[in-house]
């Protein structure tokens, strides 16, 4: 007995013995602590990628990144037809944002900021408390998170306008459903972060992964872009467009104040816009001082080394989105140059188009407009077609240039770089701010200039064309301010930048009527008829009668040779034996910006349709959409009349028409906000879509502008 | 052998009393009418007595007929005394059964008690019952046989997974299904154990019962005891059975004239006819498709050619001190569609042996393999759906004849041609998949009496499984024009492992009459163990087929990526103990203590104290019921109140972790593909979680009459579940919800089982058996300070503009469905004028429009018409929007249940069994896909309810023409005319509108299987060595009375990338019909 009890005791003992409370602690070993990924570079640069890979997400790669980024003056593509329905890209092209609080895209797209942001954060405060953070490595790293976490932030603030700040990583227990701060406060804050970080980083072509990760070169330009965003306009919560000044106290708010050193050695201190310009050509001024480099001679290169999958540091661009092929990217597909058919290298679904304005806009010899704005499509490897005024496409990306096998079946995926900024981007912000402090000086006109001499490189009127381009808008400050709102537009077309520039200057409304006015004159102008009917209601029209109503083009195999870019062709003879062609194409051109819809009216009511029969007695029967029947003897009027209507084509109905509505003129800001998405909302108590100029339904509707009608009797 | 040993009994007695008075000769004969070998006739007060003989005659001589008392016993029956009275012959005793099922013994936790002895809630299964009905699945079998337990079949597919719930579950998003425990072992899953190999199944309910399983028993206990051999000669079975099944229930899309005319319609809307024409002909002609027959995309769908069968072999043997049983089964159930199945081999082989009287050894080994091949119907975005059953093509009109040119076709146009040109079967074809789970378990236990009345118990085990999943998609793909264009394939290997260990030790102590106690204590430790391997490889060549590529997975040319992941282990260790006491045998008390330690919580908050206590009064036993014993068999009365824990979410919640990115996007920097952290869960760390805790109330009375041929019980529980572990949304940079423990609901519920014995004669028995649940759920707490919580189903995807489609409200039920109240349509009534120019409707002042449709229509007579509510201040607004969204549909049943009859007569044998579910809503969500344009191609079909006659429609029958005017259209469509329903064009083909017409009853009544089976007489069967041999038919399914419209009303899709399906419960979109199928089978004995 005694015997069996000591058996038991001794069994016991060893099963409680057993399970002690390390049992309980458990980990995987295919996981690891925020202490080990920090106690080297090696894994604190797979947490740092672990934030560049929310690049490579839909939410930014078809959204943010470009399709969401018009429509403007440059980038713009036609929306859907009808009221929209809630939940389609096209609602935002056609600035009807506001009414998709469901819409899970922008759902989407706003954790996408907020989850870059955190893991930023993750970096940042990892390698802070590291005990190697002092490591060059680490400390270029920490700069990487800095300007990532203010790149997501630039993007939020001009996507949703005011928007919380986070500085920490998520921990439960803080403060995380965090009320909007005012978007001037956010970009001082990243700004001082960069400021303070910028010196310890490294240039591209010593840092390791050059272009592909940020670095100094960008993190200067990044600076200067945000100090441009920080003295620039902004949607406020009352719906009106404010800079800082106008309605913060950037006097005593320290939270607004950004302290630097100045390239004099002097310390800084910015709170007023005048300042934050002077912050712009400061660190301008700082990358040209410390990185001087003249621009890429050949423009088009840029873009096609990218679709190539070459990199240069030390070179144009400074910071270029790194995708990898089947791995994410879609540049190439949502933007560049369509492939409708099947083509070696895969297909396109082309949502960022181009303005055929913005084409016009161009001067004759300005290489970057056919690098820019693709006038054809790619049908198969051999067959090119072109494509009508409402459907140029972006030429700076094309994946037939791929030199990887896409595969003849590939969509997304392509690999092809994104460049978040390039050098010219750094003059032209030099010129700017310098403008807005000095005028056109010297500063300001050689920066401008170099960005035109690359552009006019082959002209046989360069120094018209540069110099003295640039000298005559320099003795103006709004010339020069003009020059430079339209050297942005020719210099970045298709890189998606125009928004959130049409944002901080504050003349998006303005660029949005004058497109609309202009595009309809055009299309008055491509039909004679009604130019002389409608020339005192629009008496504009008459500037665009020498606009192209077609383009004219000869083909062979798939090279195209267009017989007028932009301008009206009287007469197409004589091209038949310049170009030794037989058969000449036109394309429709201003004529498609024109609608013209045809109704038969009787008695008052309109009919889409009229079919007219002679009967064997010689009456003749006029049948009106199959319903309505009228007969008459010969020769004499059923009282039908046909009825023509001219009205603004949908291009320029849709395009911006949730600024636009009924009347074609948009008044006040443009709402080009988003709004924060109903997820979002339903698990905050602080934030809320009141104010920012938000409208609970659709704005704007699909109602064509009529020019004129004219009404003749049918018989 | 019963008959063998009797004689020899008989002999023995037969030699010792020889001495010859009076004889008294008779027959004894058992509650059936068949004679009784080797029952004891013995003479009360003497020791004079015998045995019957074989044929259950006994003959003994009596000193004094007259007075003298024959009592006669036999074991398991009723002792029966006949006072002679001097008859001396032909006497006739016929002995009542003793058996009562209440002296059965029922497994509970750790041990084992009389039912009689129950305190808590459970009910038993026996493994015959439910071999009766061929399926394969254990769930299946269980369906509608107990009360409280709601069994939901996902689907028809193959391998549709059953969804139990006890007692409605009281987790809000977590996992509501019971803890499995097969002999012993907790497992996953149960769909590896055939239904042969089951001895019975027995579900606990209440928290007495379930608490001694602590964290894990939250959601009730199912515990399944495998088939051992009862010893003696080897015994061999053979069960066999096939079965052929189509589909049960066929939809009616639109014939091919109504298909055209309504495309016509919607082409005549759209302003262009152009391209119709050239897809159809011109209007005059479209009278010829009058004779055109459909084409029946069900049957290509779902007409594969299925053919269902099991083959199970078992060997059971052994002496008195061992015995073993083998089995051996192969499972094999066709799908409906094409290339879709689901096989299993599964063998099972269990040992005992008694090393000495005090010392017991077992052992029990699983084993099982399952194959499951094709996607079926569910989830991804190129597989096909059931709704396309119904909205492809009715016919392909004029492009059979013309020649297309696919090269200037755009993206999303190629991919219709392919839909349009390629079967449904054949689309099925390009998405190929092939999940196998493999499954070994071995079990052994030591029992060691110490003495008399202390028993210690000890068991340990070891599971392990290796899962693959396989998946290849062709060229045609939209997954394969993201990497190439060309085929691509993934295999995902997954490696599990528990161990587990027990030990109890229980002591036994009858103190006297009065007082009997039993007390257990015991420890567990269970740990449990995964990882995985992914490979996944693009750009294979077109040519080689799914199974050339996995044979050969290096043949990719594209990318090629190999990820592993060893996941934390799922640590228990636990502390528990019972103590039973019985007074006068009639006042029970149950006392269950467990503590639990769970590694998936953190430091200070891995343990969970989980107690109970149950008491039962069996009221039959007090003196003052005697006058009631001869009607009354058992009345008990039982009450109990417990916890219990759920720990049922991921592994690691509790702690920040970083682990390699599992997606599909990498970061391109070097043209390399780079690697990347990122916080292992998706889900904010909480370091403060911990149990989420159960507690159940029970008052149950278990009564029987007539010798317990009625019996049942009857059980009220009230249950509470706290600090529930649910995901709280939150507003935080980088996560979107957390794991908090701070919600509560509440199950109250009824339950009542009847089993009836009506006729039990010899060659006639006759029984039946009822039972009904009836469970309300109530949702008390959310996370501080809400009020509800909307989530989306995702059946739609962001199609649904206000995608949360389900809401869960504090105070209200889960699972409430959440939309637009629908309001018919606009009629002509609704609108003041048509403006032509415009060509729009102005509507009259008052009546509400709504921009949510998004159809070709807009807003006109015959647009779909919703109720507006509300508005942003409370009031109706005129618009209807995502403020007007109520609550349309409540999943939750009112009661459900079951109920069947079994009866023998002469050798045949028929079993009948009823399922039915009252009260509870189904979101068609198909409906709703089949009824509109929803993204469905550029000419889709529709259901029938839609064709012109019966929907709204703008196209003047007689002349082809679209109309426009208020005047035309009323005349069409209104008044005598009216229509049904609103116009199909008036919802957006990527724009779904969950409605409450979309939400249906779907109560259901199912004859659940039919069954007629015949055993050949003994006799005849003797001669060719064989102890039994049965052969049965099998309907499966044969009807559903129901009013519901889509295939069937038992579904509860699983909705792609639906993170909250355990809250979106009750819609039926893209579910895989159900099959009606007919069985043949027989089981033999050697």
């Amino acid at each position: 007995m005694k015997k069996k009890i000591n058996i038991l005791i001794t069994a016991l003992a060893i099963f409680t013995l057993s399970s002690c409370n390390d049992f309980l602690n458990v980990s995987s070993p295919s996981q690891a602590d925020t202490k080990f990924v920090f106690s080297n570079t090696e894994d604190a640069q797979k947490v740092l990628m672990g934030v560049y890979v929310k690049f490579c997400e839909d939410p930014f790669t078809s959204r943010m990144s470009n399709a969401w980024m018009q429509n403007t003056d440059v980038e713009c593509y036609g929306p859907n037809a009808g009221l929209p329905s809630g939940g389609h890209r096209s609602d935002l092209f056609g600035l009807q944002a506001s009414a998709d609080v469901s819409f899970s895209d922008v759902y989407n797209a706003w954790n996408n900021n907020y989850q870059a942001i955190d893991r930023a954060n993750q970096v940042i405060d990892g390698i802070k408390s590291s005990a190697i953070s002092s490591n060059a490595e680490m400390q270029q790293m920490l700069g990487e998170a800095y300007c990532l976490k203010a790149y997501r932030y630039w993007m939020l603030c001009n996507f949703w306008g005011d928007v919380p700040y986070f500085d920490v990583p998520a921990k439960l227990g803080d403060e995380l459903d965090k009320p909007k701060a005012d978007k001037n406060i956010v970009y001082s804050k990243c700004l001082q972060d960069l400021v303070d970080i910028e010196g310890k980083m490294k240039f591209s072509d010593v840092n390791t992964g050059g272009i592909e990760r940020m670095n100094r070169d960008f993190a200067l330009g990044l600076i200067a872009r945000i100090a441009l965003f920080r003295a620039g306009y902004g949607m406020t919560s009352n719906g009106t467009m404010k800079r800082a000044d106008d309605y913060l106290d950037i006097a005593t708010n320290s939270d607004l104040a950004v302290t630097y050193t100045d390239n004099d050695g002097n310390t800084q201190i910015a709170t007023s816009y005048t300042d934050y310009y002077k912050m712009a050509k400061n660190y301008a001024q700082k990358l040209i001082s410390l990185k001087p480099r003249s621009l890429r001679s050949d423009f088009v290169s840029i873009f096609k080394d990218e679709c190539q999958y070459k990199v240069k540091n030390n070179d144009e661009v400074l910071y270029e989105v790194a995708f990898t092929e089947s791995y994410g990217g879609d540049v190439g597909w949502c933007i560049g140059v369509a492939n409708t058919g099947t083509c070696a290298l895969g297909n396109t679904t082309d949502q960022v188009g181009l303005s055929p304005l913005y084409f016009m806009s161009f001067a004759d010899n300005d290489v970057r407009r056919d690098a820019t704005c693709a006038r054809y499509s790619n049908v198969n490897d051999t067959i090119a077609s072109c494509t009508s005024s409402t459907n140029l496409f972006v030429g700076k990306w094309n994946r037939a240039w791929a030199t990887k096998a896409l595969g003849s079946g590939s969509s997304k995926g392509t690999g092809i770089n994104w460049p978040l900024m390039r050098y010219s981007d750094v003059l032209l912000m030099l010129a700017e701010a310098e403008n807005e402090l000095n005028g056109g000086t010297d500063v300001a006109k050689s920066a401008l200039k170099a960005v035109r001499e690359r552009a006019f490189v082959n002209s046989p009127t360069y120094n018209k064309d540069v110099t003295s381009y640039v000298d005559s808008v320099a003795g103006s400050k709004d010339l020069f301010f003009k020059a430079i709102v339209n050297e942005r537009a020719w210099e970045f077309g298709g890189e998606c930048l125009r928004k959130f520039d049409l944002n901080r200057w504050n003349n998006y409304g303005e660029t949005v009527n004058k497109v609309v006015a202009d595009l309809n004159n055009w299309a008055i102008s491509s039909d004679s008829t009604l130019t002389s009917l409608v020339k005192d209601k629009y008496p504009d029209a008459i500037k665009f009668k020498n606009n192209a109503d077609y383009l004219y083009f000869a083909k062979s195999s798939n090279k195209i040779t267009w017989m007028n870019d932009k301008y009206k062709i009287t007469d197409i003879i004589p091209y038949f034996s310049k170009y030794n062609v037989s058969v000449i194409y036109k394309i429709s051109w201003g004529a498609y910006l024109l609608k013209k819809v045809t109704t038969y009216t009787y008695n008052g009511v309109a009919y889409t349709k009229v079919v007219k029969v002679t009967n064997t007695d010689g009456t003749i029967t006029y049948t009106l959409d199959g319903i309505m029947t009228v007969s008459v003897a010969s020769g004499v009027s059923p009282g039908i009349n046909k009825v023509v209507s001219y009205q603004a084509g949908d291009f320029a109905t849709r395009l911006y028409r949730g600024y636009t509505g009924t009347t074609g003129i948009g008044t006040g800001a443009v709402p080009y906000l988003m709004p924060i998405g109903t997820l979002t909302l339903s698990s905050s108590k602080v934030l809320s879509n009141d104010g920012y100029g938000f409208s609970n339904t659709y704005v704007g509707t699909d109602v064509n502008v009529e020019f004129a009608s004219v009404a003749t009797e049918y018989k | 052998m019963r008959k063998l040993l009797c004689s020899l009994l008989l002999t023995i007695f037969c030699v010792s009393y020889a001495s010859a008075q009076t004889t008294v000769t008779g027959v004894v004969k058992d509650d059936t009418g068949e004679s009784l070998p080797g029952a004891s006739v013995i003479i009360k007060g003497t020791k004079g007595g015998t045995m019957t003989d074989l044929n259950g005659k006994f003959s003994l001589s009596v000193a004094a007929p007259s007075t003298a008392v024959l009592k006669v016993s036999y074991i398991g029956m009723k002792v029966f005394e006949l006072p002679l009275k001097g008859k001396t012959s032909g006497l006739v005793i016929q002995l009542e059964s003793n058996s009562s099922q209440l002296d059965e013994l029922v497994v509970v936790g750790y041990g084992s008690v009389k039912k009689k002895d129950l305190t808590g809630s459970v009910t038993t299964v026996k493994g015959e019952s439910l071999t009766k009905v061929p399926v394969t699945s254990v769930a299946e079998a269980l369906t509608g046989k107990i009360a409280g337990v709601r069994m939901t079949t996902t689907d028809g597919s193959p391998d549709a997974e059953v969804l139990i719930r006890v007692r409605g579950g009281g987790s809000i998003t977590g996992d509501n299904s019971p803890l499995y425990v097969v002999d012993g072992f907790p497992v996953d899953k149960i769909n590896d154990i055939p239904t042969n190999d089951i001895e019975d199944i027995t579900v606990l309910r209440d928290a007495s019962s379930t608490a001694i399983y602590g964290s894990r028993g939250a959601n009730g206990v199912i515990l399944i005891t495998t088939k051992k051999s009862d010893g003696g000669a080897t015994k061999v079975n053979y069960n066999s059975f096939y079965t052929t099944k189509k589909i049960a229930n066929r939809l009616k899309p639109m014939n091919t004239y109504d298909y055209v005319m309504s495309n016509y319609e919607y082409a005549l809307l759209k302003g262009s006819t152009s391209s119709f024409y050239n897809s159809f002909g011109v209007y005059d002609d479209l009278d010829l498709y009058k004779s055109v027959k459909p084409i029946d995309w069900q049957s290509d769908m779902f007409g594969a050619n299925v053919l269902t069968q099991q083959q199970n072999v078992s060997v059971t043997g052994g002496n008195k001190t061992t015995n073993f049983s083998l089995s051996g089964t192969y499972d094999y159930n066709g799908g409906l569609m094409v290339n879709n199945d689901y096989s299993r081999y599964a063998f099972q082989f269990k040992l005992n042996h008694e090393m000495s009287k005090n010392l017991k050894l077992g052992f029990n080994a699983r084993v099982s393999d399952q194959v499951v091949n094709g996607s079926g119907t569910q989830g991804g975005s190129y597989k096909v759906r059931t709704s396309q059953a119904i909205t492809s093509v009715a016919t392909r009109g004029l492009s059979d004849f013309i020649s297309v040119d696919t090269s200037t076709m755009t993206d999303e146009e190629l991919q219709q041609y392919i839909q349009n040109t390629q079967s449904l079967s054949e689309q099925a074809q390009q998405y190929w998949k092939r999940t196998n789970n493999r499954s070994f378990n071995f079990n052994g236990s030591l029992d060691w009496i110490i003495f008399k009345g202390l028993t210690a118990h000890g068991e340990a085990g070891y599971g392990y499984g290796f899962n693959e999943a396989k998946n290849w998609w062709s060229a045609t793909t939209t997954n394969a024009s993201y990497v190439g264009g060309l085929p691509l394939a993934d295999w995902t290997k997954t490696n599990t492992g528990t161990y587990r260990e027990a030990a109890t030790l229980t002591y036994d102590l009858k103190a006297n009459d009065d007082h009997h106690i039993t007390v257990m204590a015991g420890q567990e430790v269970s740990s449990s163990m995964s990882n995985n391997t992914y490979m996944y490889g693009t750009k294979y060549s077109k040519a080689y087929n799914a199974e050339t590529v996995f044979a050969n997975f290096g043949l990719a040319n594209g990318v090629v990526t190999e990820k592993s992941a060893i996941n934390a282990a799922d640590n228990l260790n636990s502390y528990f103990g019972r103590l039973n006491y019985s007074f006068k045998e009639r006042y029970l008390l149950a006392i269950t203590m467990r503590e639990d330690g769970s590694s998936k919580f953190g430091d200070g908050h891995h343990w969970g104290l989980f107690p109970a206590v149950a008491g039962g009064w069996r009221i039959l036993d007090e003196p003052f019921m005697g006058s009631t014993k001869k009607v009354l068999s058992n009345l008990k009365l039982r009450v109990s109140y417990g916890e219990a824990g759920n720990n049922r979410i991921g592994n690691t919640l509790y702690m920040m972790t970083y682990a390699l990115n599992n997606g599909t996007k990498r970061y391109g920097v070097g043209e390399t593909a780079n690697n990347d952290y990122s916080a292992a869960s998706s889900y904010l760390s909480n370091p403060l979680l911990t149990w989420e805790t159960a507690v159940n109330r029970d008052l149950g009375l278990d009564f029987g009459f007539m010798d317990e041929r009625i019996n049942g019980t009857f059980d009220i529980y009230s249950n509470t579940t706290r600090n529930l572990l649910i995901p709280h949304t939150i507003t935080a940079p980088g996560y979107t919800a957390v794991y908090e423990n701070t919600a509560q609901t509440s199950n109250q519920g009824i339950e009542l089982s009847i089993n009836a014995s009506i006729v039990r004669k010899k060659n006639f028995t006759l029984d039946a058996n009822f039972n009904i649940g009836f469970n309300r759920s109530k949702v008390d707490a959310l996370s501080s300070g809400l009020e509800s919580m909307s989530f989306a189903s995702g059946w739609a995807g962001t199609d649904n503009k206000n995608q949360e489609d389900y809401i869960v409200k504090v105070g209200q039920p889960i699972g409430q469905i959440y939309g637009w109240a629908s309001d018919g349509y606009y009629t002509t009534n609704d609108f003041d004028s048509y403006n032509a120019a415009t060509k729009t409707y102005v509507l009259k002042s008052g009546v509400p429009t709504t921009g949510l449709l998004g159809g070709a229509t807009g807003i006109r007579p015959g647009t779909m018409k919703l109720k507006d509510v509300s508005g942003p201040n409370g009031v109706p607004d005129g618009v209807v929007d995502s403020y007007d969204r109520v609550v349309i549909g409540k999943t939750s049943p009112l009661f459900q249940g079951g109920f069947g009859l079994s009866s023998s007569c002469y050798g045949f044998d028929m079993n009948a069994n009823f399922t039915f579910t009252v009260g509870n809503d189904i979101y068609n969500a198909n409906k709703i896909a089949a009824t509109q344009q929803y993204r469905s191609g550029t000419y889709p079909n529709m259901l029938n309810i839609m064709n012109q006659s019966n929907s709204y429609s703008y196209m003047n029958p007689e002349t082809g023409q679209l109309m426009t005017s208020l005047a035309d259209l009323a005349q069409w469509n209104e008044g005598t005319n009216a229509k049904q329903y609103w116009s199909p064009y008036s919802v957006g083909s990527t724009t779904v509108v969950p409605t409450s017409w979309a939400i249906e009853d779907g109560s259901f009544l199912r004859l659940q299987s039919l069954t007629i089976g015949y055993t050949l007489p003994k006799k005849l069967l003797g001669k060719l060595k064989i102890q039994n041999l049965r052969i049965y038919s099998t309907a499966t399914n044969l009807f559903v009375l129901t009013k519901y419209s889509g295939f069937d009303p038992e579904i509860s899709s699983s909705v792609r990338n639906s993170e909250y399906s355990n809250l979106t419960p009750g819609i039926d979109y893209s579910s895989y019909p159900k099959s009606r199928g007919y069985t043949f089978g027989l089981n033999i004995t050697f």
